[in-house]
């Protein structure tokens, strides 16, 4: 089923808290994973990166080192039933803004290394479980960005891996995050053209394509945001509803069978809130009337 | 009456909890419903059950007989092939309210999500608010009667039944095979009665109310495809 979230905040809002809350709403939509993206308001590029079982960490701080200066650390190994202990390598790096898709790609090269995040602004934390083990493992509380995106999953297209889980990012148009509800039928089809365009991809999930997609339309071919988005509605079969995110922009897209659902709620243009559920946005706002998107629809909000 | 805080519980626990207590207690306060999913599935019965609060999923799916009333929320699916009884709900549903409900009145004092009726066999369904896209999709029997506006593809590929609005526009957000007439003066007669036993009756311009109805009465005929006859 899976479930989305979203929140733009034009005023001083604990969005870390709030979009954990409002996905604890949603947890019965899905509970193999949980994850959000917030875009806070700093100048230090981060990057977040997910190490496989049994894989040390050196020659990733290595190859960082080539593009700057690291303050980084390294968590503790965190075991995922089945999966094995994986390690998250985190770091601020001192480094040229123009240069991030490169570290990114290389990074992502590696089968042993999975980017989670990687850019000026944005910052995802994705767990196995519901929101109360996102809860848990991460402090939430605090986190005072401008907007964000946030995903329940319940996997059906792929495995149950942390890299598998939402939000996804996209090493071509660095800061650009994806939630995705639904199915993409012709998958293997779109894959095979970006992959044919040099478009180098991580995982077997059909929502890191729309990431991909939405990026490749951005960089490549000089689209906007809303273009692009126009152009993934067009392009993709199956049913689908899903939240984009950029630094400046969240924009939501609803296929035209619109069996996913996806409801929006504004308030006095200080407050945007997005849904799968109404049920979510009693955290933020009780007892309201959220609006459903339109079938075949795309709407964009400005942060 | 007896009260029952059923915080914490499993579905399958309170209906099994219900399910013993309605035959004794024939008025049932819930307290700290929690959002519970399947509450009051498949329940047979004489007695009223008053939800102090929001529910989830599934409320009073299979309902035979009692009446639900729910101070607060419910979320989808709620009167899921509903066969007898009430179900009240004080605040909005989510969507698919009354889907393939067979018998019965919904009352839903706010508003509904889209697919209202969905399926719908029989019984009447209630919308004081706004109901969302595709009203009735499906329908083939029943009435539902929606108080403010209705969203695009209302009535879509109904087969019988009929959908009352007052929605005013409603002759451009239809769906196929279906039309607007004007409520026949019979149809106002028992449109008031109905909204009457909820004391909804007041206030309400029953000669604005519009009939959508199928354009094609029943189970439509389609062509596909005529089999080559090979006969020797």
């Amino acid at each position: 089923m899976c479930g989305i979230a979203g929140m733009i905040a034009k005023e001083k809002l604990d969005l870390g808290y709030f979009l954990t809350e409002m996905l604890y709403q949603l947890r019965h939509r899905g509970k193999d994973a949980t994850g959000l993206v917030i875009y806070e308001d700093r100048k230090d590029i981060e990057i977040k990166v997910a190490i496989n079982p049994g894989e040390d960490y050196k020659s990733l701080e290595l190859l960082i080192s080539t593009y700057g200066k690291i303050y980084g650390k390294i968590s503790n190994v965190r075991n995922y039933l089945s999966i094995g202990g994986y390690t998250f390598y985190e770091a601020t790096i001192d480094m040229e803004y123009q240069k991030i898709t490169e570290l990114h790609k290389r990074i992502d090269a590696n089968p042993c290394f999975c980017v989670h995040h990687l850019g000026q602004k944005v910052k995802v934390f994705k767990d196995t479980g519901d929101a109360s083990d996102l809860r848990k493992h991460y402090d939430l509380h605090g986190l005072y960005g401008t907007h964000g995106i946030g995903h329940v999953r319940l996997a059906t297209e792929s495995i149950e891996n942390i890299n598998f889980a939402h939000p996804f990012v996209s090493y071509i148009y660095p800061e650009l995050a994806i939630v995705h509800n639904g199915q993409l039928t012709n998958y293997f089809n779109l894959r095979r053209k970006l992959e044919n365009a040099g478009v180098q991809f991580k995982t077997y999930n059909d929502s890191e394509l729309i990431a991909h997609f939405i990026a490749y339309q951005m960089k490549e071919r000089k689209k906007d945001f809303e273009e692009a988005l126009r152009l993934s509605l067009e392009s993709f079969d199956g049913v689908f509803t899903f939240l984009a995110s950029t630094n400046e922009q969240i924009g939501a897209v609803r296929d035209k069978l619109a069996i996913k659902p996806i409801l929006f709620y504004e308030y006095e243009e200080k407050l945007y809130i997005f849904g799968s559920e109404q049920t979510c946005m009693t955290p933020v706002r009780d007892d309201i009337y959220a609006m459903e998107m339109a079938p075949g629809g795309i709407r964009i909000w400005s942060v | 009456m007896v009260s029952l805080v059923i915080k914490g519980m499993k579905s399958r626990e309170v209906n099994r909890k219900l399910k013993e207590i309605l035959p004794i207690e024939k008025e049932i306060l819930i307290e700290h419903p929690d959002s519970i999913h399947n509450f009051a599935t498949a329940l047979k019965g004489v007695g009223k059950i008053i939800v102090k609060g929001s529910t989830g999923y599934y409320t009073g799916g299979f309902l035979e007989g009692p009446t639900l009333i729910v101070q607060g929320n419910t979320g989808m699916y709620t009167g899921d092939n509903m066969m007898k009884g009430e179900i009240i709900i004080e605040k909005n549903t989510g969507s698919n309210v009354g889907p393939s409900m067979i018998g019965g009145t919904i009352v839903v004092k706010g508003h509904s999500g889209s697919w209202a009726g969905y399926g719908m066999k029989g019984g009447n369904l209630i919308i004081c608010g706004n109901a969302g896209m595709w009203t009735g999709k499906m329908m083939l029997g029943g009435r539902i009667v929606v108080l403010g506006s209705v969203g695009m593809g209302t009535g879509d590929s109904i087969y019988n039944g009929v959908i009352h609005t007052l929605d005013q526009d409603v002759g451009e957000k239809l769906g196929s095979n279906v039309q607007v007439i004007p409520i026949s003066e019979e149809e106002k007669k028992e449109v008031r009665k109905l909204l009457s036993l909820y004391g909804l009756d007041q206030n309400i311009r029953f000669e604005d109310l519009k009939s959508v109805v199928p354009k094609v009465y029943g189970r439509h005929e389609y062509v596909l495809f005529k089999p080559m006859h090979l006969g020797r």
